[in-house]
């Protein structure tokens, strides 16, 4: 694992404990071959910082994003949730998880400019692929496979 | 007295959480706003009496700097108290909005005890006798 994936790791480990009461834990290999979901939410966002230009995305199944938006508002199971909410935990996740990666490989003295974050609805091809490319970080969320993905480009390449 | 609040903040989560928290932390509320772009939210504040506004800073069409920035140019700033609630972590920036006239900052993700005391720290100045 690279110093920024390792970096990576905590920041998402921590977000997800801070932001919504989640917890992380390795990927069993049956959790990537779970049954095919309806729907998978693929959220990322941009930032530049200097030289560096940055892309970090995540994607994940539907059921996920509801489960993700139940825990970030404190809901129960039953509690009525408004799709647009639900499909939104998502992109929040990733802008949270970018303003706290910032700080950690760039400190509070360097300025980071976030983009907003951009969501997009992905098929079970691309969910697959996703998860086999060889940068993407994938963990098991509250039992939910979830992948992770952060493209670093400089100036000079 | 009740306050009239507008959320400013592109992400449905986020004004449904603040919403929540406020709900929860004893403000006296009144009506409640939302926008999801600080020209909506300036929008906002032109048709509607707001006495506390919270923002976001990273959004689309016009980000939380811009908008705290008119505010101060059109006097709004002065009377009603922002507060930024940002991924933003560059000390610049946070000193920058500060200085601008921005009354509080909280960085995402927030502990609601946070938010709580945010909130009370503003009511308990607008108590204070002039």
């Amino acid at each position: 694992m690279t110093d920024k994936a390792l970096i990576l790791s905590r920041v998402l480990e921590k977000t997800f404990e801070d932001f919504a009461f989640m917890f992380i834990d390795a990927v069993p290999t049956h959790a990537l071959n779970a049954p095919e979901a309806e729907a998978y939410i693929q959220a990322a966002i941009t930032y530049v910082a200097g030289q560096e230009k940055g892309r970090l995305s995540v994607m994940a199944s539907a059921e996920f994003c509801r489960c993700l938006s139940r825990n970030i508002l404190g809901l129960e199971t039953e509690d009525p949730l408004d799709p647009g909410i639900a499909e939104s935990g998502l992109s929040e996740l990733i802008n949270v998880a970018c303003g706290s990666l910032a700080e950690a490989l760039y400190g509070t003295d360097a300025v980071v400019d976030l983009e907003p974050p951009v969501q997009t609805v992905c098929s079970e091809r691309e969910w697959k692929q996703f998860i086999s490319d060889q940068p993407t970080l994938v963990l098991l969320v509250d039992d939910y496979p979830v992948g992770f993905r952060l493209d670093v480009t400089t100036n000079m390449e | 007295m009740s306050h009239n609040v507008l959320i400013v903040d592109d992400s449905m989560i986020i004004r449904s959480m603040v919403a929540k928290t406020l709900k929860i932390s004893g403000l006296d509320l009144g009506k409640m706003y939302y926008a999801a772009n600080g020209q909506e939210g300036l929008d906002t504040l032109q048709a509607h009496h707001v006495d506390i506004v919270f923002a976001d800073i990273n959004m689309p069409m016009m980000d939380g700097i811009q908008m705290v920035r008119s505010m101060a140019e059109s006097g709004l700033l002065q009377r009603i108290p922002v507060v930024i609630i940002s991924t933003e972590r560059n000390q610049q920036r946070i000193d920058q909005l500060k200085a601008m006239g921005v009354t509080a900052y909280l960085t995402k993700p927030f502990m609601p005890e946070d938010f709580k005391d945010t909130v009370e720290h503003l009511l308990a100045k607008e108590d204070k006798p002039l």
